[in-house]
């Protein structure tokens, strides 16, 4: 499944989001996109799963443009991590995952006994059997992002957007959601973009990171041909120290002051 | 092992469990009123039409009031329900949002225009419509639809409404149907015969039906609209469909009933309680637990001071009241907790 991003406009009455962002991520890659607050990283992930339609320019999935495609096709390839969901009534672990196969399940009748494996072969992917009857508002922080990623498997995407996945994780779930980010990318026809803050996380998971800056991308490509001391300056207006990390040999990125 | 571990109760034993539950509901209150009717006549009143007198008081008043009661307690059970969902809102009610008022106005309105039985409905479901679609768009604002903005809009609606209602019946001058139209405001059966029931009965059951179709969408639509969306929900149609049908509901029982206040808030809580969040259960068991909820209310009403009559309006509000107390301060300690 290849999505690509052909010169995407988008704006909040005049003022621009983005600006003609082009990307294009490939099946077997994990896309980051990194930038400072307002650059548009989640409105671009909005315009890529067709839940903001464009002012101008396109999002394809393997060629059909997301924004003509009905919702229900969308979620069949294509899944959204988002950062936040909160219920309004308290549902079950396995129900909330259960949502995901809407886009498969019959319009009547309820859900298959294919629907009842797929719900259950995910639960164990995500360590969540033992979580399965208990309220997700009753969940910690990890658990529940571990639940809503399972609820977006559930959809059997080839696709996986996350929004900010490791916002507010302790270090064990930061790299167990980087982990399976990464791996989801691995998979046969898959692929994934994942909206980050940590610039050492982006290089060290991420096959290709595009940096966004004012609704333009800065930057895009191999996360160390990216993420130079230059390109960090004039995107975030602070200036860094770009080095390699001895025990992962991938780039780390310390801030020291404002540019 | 956690309640929830015991399972969930599926479509078909709830509407088992609540047909069960509805009849034995209904007949209950078929033998009791100012006269007493024997549980044998009213079964042979029901099963055969006779001519005694016992007979007339069970198939031409007490049967056509009760099937009125199932039709009332339903579409609004189903209508706060499914309103709860739309709207993730566990406050939101027809009553409310104010849509039970604007159809009492679209109601009393259409008779000041001079019309009758379909014709008023169809005003107050034109109403009622109105009143959804400007309740949603005052409220909305660029975060989304927040609940206290829409309980708001809600209270300002039912004002708006009631003041159109008190002018119209003021400029009707007809001493004949002033008192009907007051009344209506208070909510009440006592007017039900079958011409009405006749056409709002089978109105009625179609919607409920319609509203069952929807289960699945509305579980995701309680999640809220953009995770509804990147699950494959097309919300903005769902969305419509579920509004229209909730309208409808609201107005094929005020057209019956009046406003009943707070069976459409207090019946889809109580029901969460007994068969869980899934939709597909849900549904079902708020449209059965409104109508029992209005039978025995109604029940209630005829019977406590003869050979008077309360208004069933009156009634539902002496206990929703509490109930809506209990559901501010839960919501309350959850936001507290988060």
């Amino acid at each position: 499944m290849r999505l690509r991003a052909d010169d995407l406009r988008f704006s909040y009455g005049r003022r621009p989001i983005l600006d003609g962002v082009s990307i294009d991520v490939a099946e077997g890659q994990l896309l980051g996109l990194v930038g400072p607050n307002g650059a548009g990283k989640s409105t671009l992930l909005r315009c890529l799963c067709g839940m903001l339609n464009p002012s101008s320019g396109r999002a394809t999935l393997d060629g059909r443009d997301v924004a003509a495609m009905s919702r229900r096709d969308v979620a069949r390839v294509l899944g959204v991590v988002p950062q936040q969901c909160v219920p309004t009534f308290p549902v079950s672990v396995e129900e909330f995952v259960a949502m995901g196969r809407y886009a498969r399940e019959r319009f009547v009748g309820g859900p298959t006994p294919d629907d009842r494996e797929v719900v259950a072969r995910v639960l164990d992917e995500m360590g969540l059997r033992e979580f399965a009857r208990r309220p997700v508002d009753e969940l910690s922080g990890g658990e529940f992002r571990r639940v809503l990623v399972g609820q977006a498997l559930a959809q059997e995407p080839s696709l996986l957007l996350f929004d900010e996945p490791v916002q507010q994780l302790d270090l064990l779930h930061v790299l167990e959601v980087m982990g399976f980010a990464r791996s989801f990318a691995k998979r046969p026809g898959c692929a994934a973009v994942v909206v980050l803050h940590d610039l050492g996380l982006a290089a060290r998971y991420c096959d290709r990171v595009a940096l966004l800056h004012q609704g333009r991308i800065l930057a895009v490509g191999a996360p160390d041909e990216v993420l130079t001391e230059e390109n960090v300056r004039t995107a975030y207006r602070v200036r860094v120290s770009v080095s390699r990390c001895p025990a992962t040999g991938s780039i780390q990125v310390v801030p020291l002051e404002a540019a | 092992m956690s309640p929830a571990a015991l399972g969930r109760p599926r479509f078909s034993a709830v509407v088992t469990g609540g047909v069960v539950v509805t009849v034995l509901a209904a007949f209950a209150s078929l033998t009791v009123g100012v006269v007493h009717v024997p549980l044998a006549d009213v079964f042979a009143a029901v099963t055969h039409a006779g001519t005694s007198m016992n007979d007339t008081l069970v198939s031409q008043m007490r049967l056509p009031r009760a099937l009125g009661a199932i039709a009332v307690g339903s579409a609004m059970g189903t209508a706060g329900c499914m309103l709860q969902a739309l709207l993730r809102n566990p406050l939101a009610s027809p009553t409310v949002i104010g849509t039970s008022q604007a159809a009492a106005f679209g109601k009393v309105f259409g008779i000041f225009l001079g019309l009758e039985r379909v014709g008023a409905i169809s005003t107050a479901f034109a109403m009622t419509c109105v009143s959804a679609v400007l309740v949603l768009w005052l409220a909305r604002t660029r975060a989304g639809l927040p609940s206290l903005s829409v309980v708001l809009m809600g209270i300002n609606m039912s004002l708006f409404f009631g003041a159109m209602t008190g002018l119209t019946v003021f400029l009707h001058r007809d001493e004949n149907q002033l008192g009907k139209m007051a009344l209506l405001l208070a909510g009440g059966l006592w007017q039900t015969d079958w011409r009405q029931v006749a056409v709002i009965g089978p109105v009625t059951a179609v919607a409920v039906a319609a509203a069952m179709l929807l289960a699945r969408p509305l579980d995701l639509l309680a999640l809220g609209e953009t995770d509804a969306k990147r699950l494959g929900v097309n919300t903005a149609r769902t969305g419509t469909i579920v509004l229209l049908l909730s309208c409808l509901l609201t107005a094929l029982a005020v057209c019956l009933a009046g406003v009943v206040a707070f069976v459409g808030l207090v019946v889809p809580h109580a029901a969460r309680r007994i068969v869980g969040q899934s939709h597909a259960a849900l549904l079902p068991a708020c449209a059965f637990l409104g109508a029992v909820v209005v039978i025995l209310t109604d029940t209630l009403a005829r019977t406590v001071v003869p050979p008077n009559e309360l208004p069933l309006g009156v009634i539902t509000s002496l206990f929703g009241v509490p109930c809506f107390v209990l559901v501010v301060r839960s919501m309350q300690s959850k936001a507290g907790e988060a």
